[in-house]
C-alpha cells in the first residue's frame, strides 16, 4: 500500500507543479462558475427574487397580516427585514420612522428594489373603516417597480375587499334594523364582532386557491420558469462536474506520456504488483477530481449556495462521479494510441458529455427537447447533476441520490474491468 | 554453479492490427553466470529487446519461461524483479523532477526507505558523479547526464543482475566511454551480472565475457569471442586492390605455395554497372583476397610477390576474425545491414 501511495503522491506532485494544470484546476472553473451563475441568476447567489424593504411603523396584527399577505401573493419578493438571513442582510430598523429617509436612499442607490412603509395607525384605520395611505417607493426602473407595486396592489385589494365586505355587513344590519323597526343586537359590541367576523372571513376567502396567472420572468433572453436549478445552484455543480470530467480524462494524456517516456515500463520492471501501479494512478486521478469538486463547491460556499440537508450524500455523489470519470479515463487510455488522439478526445468528450448531461444548463428547462433528455442518459454527467439537483435544489437526502450513485458506480465497475484488463505498460 | 539468468524456450508472438501473427522471438535458450557480462548482439529488429523484456518481466512470453536468481519471472515475478536492475534504452525518468527526487522515488519503489534510502541515493549520486547537480531538474541535463541518472536508478537497490538495453545509443564518444567503464565497474567492483544488448559489434567485443548473436528472433551463435570467431576460422582476411582487371594465375599459385600461412588466394574481378566503358573498368582494377594465418606478418612478403609479377597495388585491407565476420559468415549479411 505504501508504494501505491508513493505513486499517487508523485503523480499529484507532478500534476500540481505545472502552472497550466493549476490554471485549469482553479482559475478556469471559478471564472466559468461565476459567468454561468451570473447569466442564469443575476449573480445573487442563485435566488431570482426582488428585494423589497418594508418598514412596519404600526407593529400591529393587521400590519403583520399585510406582510404575510404580501409574501403569499408573490414569493418572488424578498421582504426585508422579515426574511433577513446571513447571506442577504437587510440592515433595516424594525421600528423607527426617522429611518425612512435612509431606506428611501437605499432604494435610490439600487440596494433595494422598493420600499413599502406601513404607517402607524394602520390597524386603527382598518378597524374604523377609514381611508389610509401606504407610502411606496420604487427604483427608477419602471418594470421592477411595477412588479412590486402590483403585488402591493394585490394585497391592498385583498384588504380593501375585506373592509368593503365588513362595511356591507354593517350596512346590511342597519338596513334590517330600519326595516324591522328594532335593534337586532343587544349592544354595539355585537355589531363590532359581526364586522370583525365578516372582515376575517372575507380576507380568508381571498387567500383560497382560485384562478391564477403563471408568472414568468424573461430576462436577457432567458426564461426563468419552473425549470429546475438556476444561478449558482446550477453553475456550481455543473461547472464542477465538467471540470472533473476534464481533469479525469486529461489523465489519459499523462498515462500515454509516461508510456512514451518509459517511466511506466520502468515501474513495471520493478518489484511492484500490477494493482500497486494501476491503483496509484487511479487514486491520484480520483483525488484530483475530488480536489476539483472542492475548489468549485468552495466557491459555492463563498457565494452562499445552499448545500442542502445531507452533506454526506453530497460527498457520495461527488465521489461516485469522480470514480466514474477516473474509470472512463483508464479505459480510454487502453484505446487511444497517441497523446494527440488523447488530447482531442479529452476536449471532445469533456465538452460533449458535460453539455449533454446538463452541466451548462438544467435539463429541466422547458425548451430542452425530450429527445435530448433521452440522449443525455449516456452521459455520466446526467446522473451526477441529477444527484446534485436532488440535494441542492429539491432538498433531498441520501435516499434520493441512491439511484444516480448506483448507476455511476455500476458504470465505473464496467470501465474498470476493461481498463485494468487491457492496460499495457509498453 | 547455478546460472544467475536462465531462459528456456522463450517465444513471443505478436498479433498485428490486421490479424497477422509475427513471431518476434522463436524459442530462446540461454544461461548467464554470476559476475558475467553477457551481450546480446544483433541488428535492429533482431529480437534483442523483446527477449530481454520477457526476461525482465515487462512482457509475458507466449511460451517458455525465464528466471533470475532461481526465481521464475512468471511464477515469482516480484522476487525475480527485486534482484534485477533495469536500465532501459530510453531515458526513463520524470523530467520535471530533480535527479535526487527521481532517485528517491524509484528507490522507494525498490522498497528502500528512511536513512537507508538516503544513503543509497548519495552513493549512487557519487557513482554517477552527479552529486553537485543532484537538485537540478532532469529536463535541464545534457543527454549524457540524463543517461547517467538513468543508469543510477537501476543500481539503487544493489541488484544482482543489471540489464542494460543499448545504453550508448545517441550519446557522444566521451559519455559512451563512461558508460562502458561503468559496466566494467559493476562487474569488477560489485560482482554484478550484466546483461547487455547492443547492435554495435565493437561494444560487444570490448565488454563481453560471452556473446549471444541473435537474428530474426533466434540465437544463432553463443559463446566467448574466441569460440565464435573459430567458427569462421583463424585466418586473417587480406583484401589487396590492384590496377589490373585480371591477376596472373601464376601469382595466385605463388601466393599459396611460396608464402607460409596462406591458405587461399583468389581474384575478385571488378564489377561495374552496364554501359561503363573498359577504360573505367581498367582504372578501377580488381582485388586479390588472401586468407592467411598471422596475415599482418605475411603482408610484406605478399606485397613483394605481387610486385615481382609486375602488378601494381592500390590498396590493402587486413581484417582479423571478429564478430562482424561471424555474423557475416552465419547470415550472409553485415551487422549494419
Amino acid at each position: 500500500m505504501r508504494k501505491l501511495l508513493e505513486i499517487t503522491l508523485l503523480d499529484l506532485r507532478i500534476y500540481l507543479s505545472a502552472a497550466s494544470n493549476l490554471v485549469s484546476l482553479t482559475v478556469l472553473p471559478i471564472v466559468l462558475t461565476f459567468v454561468l451563475g451570473g447569466v442564469f441568476s443575476g449573480g445573487d447567489g442563485g435566488q431570482s427574487r426582488l428585494r423589497v424593504d418594508v418598514i412596519d411603523q404600526d407593529q400591529s396584527e393587521a400590519s403583520a397580516a399585510f406582510v404575510a399577505d404580501l409574501q403569499a401573493v408573490n414569493p418572488g419578493l424578498y421582504l426585508c427585514p422579515m426574511e433577513q438571513s446571513d447571506s442577504i442582510p437587510c440592515e433595516l430598523p424594525e421600528v423607527d420612522g426617522d429611518d425612512v429617509d435612509a431606506a428611501v436612499q437605499a432604494v435610490q442607490d439600487g440596494d433595494s428594489n422598493a420600499l413599502v412603509v406601513i404607517p402607524s395607525g394602520y390597524a386603527a384605520a382598518l378597524e374604523n373603516l377609514e381611508p389610509l395611505s401606504l407610502p411606496y417607493y420604487s427604483q427608477a426602473d419602471a418594470l421592477l417597480g411595477d412588479a412590486v407595486a402590483n403585488s402591493v396592489d394585490a394585497v391592498l385589494q385583498q384588504v380593501n375587499g375585506a373592509v368593503i365586505a365588513a362595511r356591507i355587513s354593517v350596512a346590511y344590519v342597519d338596513a334590517l334594523e330600519t326595516d324591522l323597526g328594532g335593534d337586532l343586537f343587544a349592544d354595539e359590541s355585537m355589531v363590532d364582532d359581526l364586522q370583525q367576523t365578516v372582515y376575517t372571513a372575507a380576507e380568508t376567502r381571498w387567500q383560497l386557491p382560485s384562478a391564477t396567472i403563471s408568472y414568468e420572468q424573461t430576462k436577457e433572453g432567458v426564461v426563468q420558469q419552473d425549470g429546475g436549478p438556476a444561478g449558482f445552484s446550477q453553475s456550481v455543480p455543473g461547472t464542477a462536474s465538467m471540470f472533473v470530467l476534464f481533469t479525469a480524462i486529461s489523465g489519459i494524456v499523462l498515462l500515454l506520456e509516461e508510456r512514451r517516456q518509459q517511466t511506466l515500463q520502468r515501474l513495471a520492471a520493478m518489484p511492484l504488483a500490477r494493482w500497486q501501479i494501476i491503483g496509484g494512478k487511479i487514486l491520484s486521478r480520483f483525488l484530483l477530481c475530488m480536489l476539483q469538486f472542492g475548489i468549485v463547491f468552495g466557491l459555492g460556499l463563498v457565494v452562499g449556495l445552499d448545500f442542502g440537508n445531507d452533506l454526506l450524500a453530497l460527498l457520495l455523489v461527488m465521489a461516485a462521479f469522480a470514480v466514474c470519470c477516473t474509470s472512463l479515463a483508464l479505459w480510454l487510455a487502453t484505446v487511444v494510441r497517441s497523446e494527440g488522439q488523447a488530447s482531442a478526445m479529452s476536449t471532445f468528450l469533456g465538452l460533449t458529455l458535460a453539455a449533454l448531461g446538463g452541466a451548462w444548463w438544467s435539463l429541466e428547462l422547458p425548451f430542452i427537447p425530450q429527445i435530448m433528455r433521452t440522449i443525455s442518459l449516456i452521459s455520466p454527467v446526467t446522473y451526477a447533476m441529477n444527484g446534485f439537483n436532488q440535494l441542492l435544489y429539491y432538498g433531498g437526502t441520501l435516499v434520493d441520490v441512491l439511484v444516480p450513485v448506483g448507476i455511476l458506480l455500476a458504470v465505473s465497475a464496467v470501465f474498470f474491468f476493461f481498463g485494468i484488463r487491457n492496460f499495457k505498460y509498453v | 554453479m547455478a546460472a544467475m539468468i536462465e531462459a528456456h524456450g522463450l517465444k513471443k508472438v505478436f498479433t498485428t492490427g490486421d490479424g497477422k501473427r509475427i513471431e518476434a522471438v522463436k524459442g530462446v535458450d540461454l544461461a548467464v553466470q554470476k559476475g558475467e557480462i553477457f551481450s546480446l548482439l544483433g541488428p535492429n529488429g533482431a529480437g534483442k529487446t523483446t527477449t530481454i523484456n520477457m526476461i525482465s518481466g515487462l512482457i509475458e512470453p507466449t511460451e517458455g519461461d525465464a528466471s533470475i536468481g532461481g526465481h521464475s519471472i512468471t511464477g515469482e515475478p516480484l522476487r525475480a524483479k527485486a534482484l534485477l536492475g533495469v536500465i532501459p534504452q530510453e531515458i526513463a525518468l520524470y523530467p520535471k523532477l530533480s535527479a535526487r527526487q527521481n532517485l528517491n522515488f524509484f528507490g522507494k519503489m525498490y522498497g528502500l526507505s528512511g536513512a537507508d534510502l538516503n544513503r543509497r541515493v548519495d552513493e549512487v549520486l557519487d557513482f554517477i558523479d552527479l552529486r553537485d547537480r543532484q537538485n537540478d531538474r532532469v529536463e535541464n541535463f545534457s543527454g549524457g547526464m540524463k543517461r547517467r541518472v538513468n543508469i543510477g536508478v537501476g543500481l539503487l537497490h544493489r541488484p544482482q543482475v543489471v540489464y542494460m538495453d543499448e545504453p550508448t545509443v545517441g550519446i557522444d564518444p566521451q559519455n559512451r566511454r563512461r558508460v562502458l567503464d561503468t559496466v566494467f565497474r559493476l562487474r569488477d567492483e560489485y560482482n554484478m551480472t550484466v546483461l547487455y544488448t547492443t547492435h554495435l559489434m565493437e561494444e560487444a567485443q570490448e565488454l563481453s565475457d560471452r556473446v549471444g548473436i541473435i537474428d530474426h528472433g533466434e540465437i544463432i551463435a553463443l559463446g566467448t569471442q574466441g569460440e565464435l570467431t573459430q567458427q569462421v576460422g583463424e585466418e586473417d582476411r587480406l583484401t589487396i586492390g590492384i590496377d589490373a582487371v585480371q591477376a596472373p594465375q601464376q601469382l595466385l599459385d605463388a601466393l599459396q605455395t611460396q608464402i607460409e600461412g596462406v591458405t587461399q588466394a583468389e581474384f575478385l574481378a571488378p564489377t561495374l554497372p552496364e554501359g561503363v566503358d573498359s577504360e573505367e573498368l581498367e582504372r578501377k582494377g580488381g582485388k586479390i583476397r588472401v586468407l592467411a594465418k598471422r596475415g599482418r606478418k605475411a603482408l610484406p612478403r605478399i606485397l613483394n610477390l605481387i610486385e615481382e609479377h609486375n602488378v601494381e597495388v592500390n590498396s590493402v585491407e587486413v581484417r582479423e576474425p571478429d564478430l562482424e565476420a561471424v555474423f557475416l559468415h552465419l547470415t550472409g549479411r553485415a551487422l549494419r545491414d
